[in-house]
């Protein structure tokens, strides 16, 4: 693919003229820098925001239909990025089958774990599910870890077109990344909108008994909804991982961010989901790079529990 | 937890005997240190069922409370060289005050933010510990924490805390006052009023009691045992790290109590002593263990979600069941 | 009412039976000698706490292949007995006791600073020899009487690849420790030594490698400061896709690696080898000279697999558990842990032919604080190869000092 290179034809001017160029092209320079890394930093918190907002999209999905927030969302985004990763390494697949392949496998385990772990659970306190998702993360860490050892593993074909433009970077998978979040999210909301079965997910999300006195399967829908939102997150992760590397315990970091969207979005509001995702991906990308503070976790989950206590359901999210 | 006069006394006294003389009966090393720990995680369970079971509200930053005390009695010590004996108290004082001060906030939430809103907490707290080097060193954590101070004895000779059997009756003292403090709560009317909140806590605004001042207080009282086990923990084991402030201990702490029996004065103290030992036997199982617990725990939650001591009732009742009349 | 009372009372004095009976089989350390290992074997710092692992096994797997060791006229097992402590130091503690009082273990290997401080306080008292891996100094300064070092000092690396670095005229420095203990002390000895000879560091930013969700933005920090060389400190597979990606982002410069970061683990993650040039490191193992070398690679790859890595962190358990048998040897006693260290001090054990004749590193000279004279090799990368491997400088000086 094709390199784009830097502009210089206005400093290669400049610098034609007397003393002028001393001036000028320091601070030009330093101006296109400046814009280069800004720039750098909004694609990059574009991209993460991307993440984010797959994995919240999932993980708000899944409450509004369950009432319960998926602690273990976090382990099975990590079985996503393995999957894939083993399904390329042991059978040679070219990335995107093994996207799909990972998505399909998380689906179904999504709806396993939704009916044999937590569905007989919906009659029991809330309490209880929390337990089950620990003993959930438990099983997923210790068996990956068991299966694929304790080593970073990096993602195989992970070499990447780099492309420089306006003083910025970019790799082709951090392309890819943003690209296939948008359309995704775009087609959830086309789905939940504009099908039957996504107006089945959106009534039973409302009001559970209203939608089975309609005569809607919501014990499968509701099984559906888990395993679409596990799906998200595999694809979340697989996108993710050719730009990281991925670990037995990389679910913790995106999982406690995508809690924190929730919130603020409000939990089962997939508009606060995917809004909420972005501004947390540029927060996060804009905080890196221009401001260090040791105790900027302190600070992001301190407000939250302000923000809870004042007003849970968050910017948009529906009251319960 | 069960009636009847003679046989009651009987097992208490019984049981009290042996856990008096538990230290000469096991000399084994490694098993009196176990028995120190197993000592802590159950003043923490205990702590942790005030507010889970009685009160019904899941705390998940009970961890990070623990942690306050571990790092504050150690704090007191170290750095101000404060004598044990005050540092602990000292230490309780301070968790309970932090206890009280987050405890508003957080309790105003309904339902399952409470949940939600305490994990941030931890979180929050969490990372403060881990980051402030210079309160809590940071990632290194503090080292070469004393044990308490030899107490002199009027007539005479000194209790010292150096060897392990020491610290486990020093424990076992306290783990008596947490049971005492705790059942003389769960029983007056407060207590009462606390078990009426788990139950229903709309219903039980509307008969006039005032859940936020019961929650707040079983709140307070919960965090102030978790930074008793904290600071007794860190003068035992002698060093911290800010893992001892991490969601995951009360992960931890919260599967003692559930599987030993949430609600229930038993509860807590079996999950805090079969746990631990179930851990340790496992061992050799390396990675599988922590499988195996998993999987243990959405087993439990499963079937048996009132945990071993409701296990038992049921057992218990079904064979007077069988066996006819009472 | 009476049968639910009787059932609890059954069960909960069932529950201390157990609690004696099970917990209580302790091993004798009659014909074994067992080395007690805790260490980070689930979580970030696994592959680390892996291959201490399999250098004590090997090491291990040497001597019983010849039968055992003898002590005092009799063949002795040597046994290792591992613990996972996920680098938490209550944990280690913990493991350590086990280790002590259950295993028979009069020697605990560990190779977390904080986890060494963490015994420290305790193992003279309990009777036990702290094997410590690491490079930190104070834990062989502090006057334990029973501790020996396997690695060298911290400063030998620090000032040697600081040195190097200078040398090639570099003079502005970014660091990127890791964000925990280790880093913290590690970038701390370089900046002073750095500005010492006249270096300037750029900036300080540690990377938190097990909780970063992108480095870009980390990366692009520090080379908005336009630094000659970066100073990395993650674990090998992070280091090198820092490395990586700061290529992408138009760095030509060089990396300082801490020694946590292996060349040799770093090559299989960066797409091509030219990636690397300018790296300054630890040599990989492999390229160390010797016989012995070599006879432990072969037995590395035949028991473990060939698609693993030996890295000098092997090779240093390795030495340390011959080492120590060897004193065990030499002082003639398995359980009185006192005379097995003035054995270990006197170097005896080098000298013997099991030991000797198998140390990866020609190991001969312990110093009287419990530090063993570290023969390390450092490399650079250049052109896509890695040069030919340098004795690094180690004065006595570093190892004495306190710092």
């Amino acid at each position: 693919m094709v390199r784009v290179k830097k502009n210089v034809s206005l400093a290669a001017h400049l610098n034609s003229r007397p003393l002028g160029p001393l001036v000028l092209s320091v601070s030009s320079f330093r101006a296109r820098h400046f814009v280069g890394i800004f720039l750098q930093t909004i694609i990059n918190g574009i991209m993460l925001g991307s993440i984010y907002a797959m994995v919240a999209l999932g993980l708000t999905l899944i409450y509004g239909i369950l009432e319960i927030p998926n602690f273990a969302h976090g382990a099975l985004y990590m079985i996503g990025a393995y999957v894939s990763f083993q399904v390329m390494t042991s059978f040679g697949m070219p990335y995107w089958l093994a996207l799909i392949l990972s998505a399909v496998f998380l689906f179904l385990m999504g709806m396993f774990i939704e009916r044999i772990v937590y569905r007989p659970l919906y009659v029991q306190p809330v309490i209880n599910s929390f337990i089950a998702a620990v003993g959930l993360i438990l099983i997923l860490e210790n068996g990956a870890l068991a299966i694929w050892g304790p080593a970073f593993r990096r993602f195989p074909k992970a070499s990447s077109t780099v492309f420089h433009a306006l003083g910025m970077t970019i790799t082709s998978q951090r392309i890819i990344v943003i690209i296939t979040a948008v359309l995704l999210i775009i087609a959830l909301q086309l789905f939940i909108k504009r099908t039957r079965l996504g107006a089945a997910i959106e009534a039973t999300s409302q009001n559970r008994q209203g939608a089975q006195l309609m005569g809607i399967n919501t014990s499968l829908v509701g099984g559906l909804t888990f395993g679409l939102g596990t799906a998200l997150a595999a694809v979340a992760a697989t996108l993710v991982a050719p730009i990281l590397l991925i670990y037995p315990t990389m679910g913790g970091p995106v999982i406690a961010m995508a809690f924190v969207i929730i919130i603020l979005g409000g939990m089962g509001s997939f508009f606060g989901a995917v809004v909420g995702g972005y501004i947390i991906g540029l927060a996060e990308t804009l905080f890196s790079s221009y401001v260090t503070t040791k105790y900027i976790d302190t600070l992001i989950f301190g407000i939250l529990v302000f923000i809870l206590a004042v007003k849970p359901t968050g910017l948009f999210g529906k009251g319960h | 937890m069960f009636k009847g006069g003679v046989t009651k006394k009987l097992f208490y006294f019984l049981l009290i005997a042996f856990l008096l003389i538990a230290p000469i009966i096991i000399t084994g090393k490694y098993p009196q240190h176990i028995m120190v720990m197993c000592g802590i995680w159950v003043i923490a369970s205990l702590a942790l069922n005030l507010i889970l079971g009685y009160t019904g509200q899941l705390n998940l930053a009970h961890g990070a409370f623990f942690g306050i005390g571990a790092y504050g009695t150690a704090l007191l010590v170290q750095r101000i060289g404060l004598s044990f004996w005050l540092a602990l108290p000292l230490g309780c004082a301070i968790t309970a005050f932090f206890g009280f001060l987050t405890g508003l906030p957080t309790l105003r939430t309904k339902g399952h933010y409470f949940p939600i809103a305490t994990m941030c907490l931890g979180i929050a707290i969490y990372y403060l510990i881990a980051r402030w080097d210079g309160l809590s060193g940071g990632p290194r954590g503090l080292f070469g924490l004393p044990r308490p101070d030899p107490i002199r004895l009027p007539f005479g000779g000194v209790i010292s805390f150096e060897s392990t059997p020491a610290c486990y009756y020093l424990v076992l003292f306290f783990v008596f006052v947490t049971i005492l403090v705790k059942s003389r709560l769960v029983k007056s009317l407060a207590g009462k009023k606390l078990i009426a909140i788990r139950g229903n806590e709309d219903l039980a605004q509307s008969v006039g009691i005032d859940t936020m001042r019961g929650k707040v207080v079983s709140f307070t009282i919960s965090t102030l045992f978790a930074g008793l086990a904290g600071g007794l923990f860190s003068a035992y084991m002698g060093t911290l790290m800010a893992e001892q402030a991490h969601y995951l201990l009360s992960f931890e702490i919260l599967i003692y109590v559930m599987i030993g029996g949430i609600g229930t004065m038993a509860g807590p103290i079996i999950g805090g002593i079969f746990l631990p030992i179930l851990g340790e036997i496992l061992q050799p199982l390396a990675g599988f263990r922590l499988i195996l617990f998993g999987l243990l725990l959405i087993l439990i939650i499963r079937y048996l979600p009132s945990g071993i001591v409701g296990g038992l009732r049921a057992a218990g009742m079904h064979f007077r069941r069988r066996s006819g009349a009472e | 009412m009476k049968k639910r009372n009787s059932l609890v009372f059954i069960f909960v004095v069932a529950l201390f039976f157990i609690l004696s009976g099970a917990v209580q089989t302790v091993r004798s350390a009659e014909e074994i000698i067992t080395i007690g290992y805790t260490g980070p074997l689930s979580g970030g710092g696994a592959q680390f706490g892996q291959n201490l692992k399999w250098g004590l096994e090997l090491g291990a797997d040497e001597i019983n292949a010849m039968g055992g060791a003898t002590v005092a006229g009799k063949k002795h097992e040597v046994r290792i007995v591992s613990m996972d402590d996920q680098f938490q130091t209550a944990l280690t503690v913990n493991n350590a006791k086990r280790l002590v009082h259950q295993e028979g273990a009069k020697m605990v290997y560990n190779p977390s600073s904080s986890g060494i401080f963490g015994l420290m306080p305790i193992n003279e008292k309990e009777n036990f020899i702290i094997g410590a891996y690491t490079t930190n100094q104070k834990c062989i300064t502090a006057g334990n009487k029973l501790i020996f070092r396997g690695p060298p000092s911290m400063l030998v690396y620090v000032r040697n690849w600081a040195d190097l670095a200078i040398a090639h005229g570099w003079k502005k420095c970014a660091m990127m420790p890791d964000a925990y203990d280790y880093g913290k002390l590690w970038s701390e000895l370089f900046q002073k030594y750095w500005e010492e000879k006249g270096g300037t560091i750029t900036t300080n930013i540690p990377v938190d490698f097990m909780k970063v969700t992108d480095f870009y933005p980390l990366l692009t920090k520090a080379l908005a400061t336009k630094p000659d060389c970066i100073l990395i400190g993650s674990s090998s597979e992070p280091d090198a896709m820092q490395i990586q990606q700061s290529r992408e982002l138009g760095f030509k410069g060089g990396f300082i690696i801490i020694e946590r970061g292996k060349l040799e683990e770093m090559e299989r993650i960066v797409t091509k080898m030219d990636a690397l040039n300018g790296c300054i490191g630890v040599a990989p193992f492999l390229m160390y000279p010797g016989e012995n070398v070599k006879k432990l690679a072969e037995k590395f790859y035949k028991k473990y697999g060939k698609d693993k890595i030996i890295t000098h962190e092997t090779g240093i358990a390795y030495d340390n558990a011959l080492g120590y048998v060897g004193s065990v040897v030499v002082a003639g006693t398995t359980t009185d842990p006192q005379k097995i260290m003035k054995a270990l001090l006197s170097g005896g054990a080098y000298k013997i032919p099991f030991v000797k004749d198998n140390s990866p590193y020609y190991t001969d000279y312990v110093y009287p604080n419990g530090a063993i004279k570290g023969k390390i090799f450092g490399v650079e990368v250049q052109n896509g190869a890695y040069s030919k491997p340098f004795p690094v400088k180690s004065p006595d000086w570093v190892y004495t000092t306190p710092y």
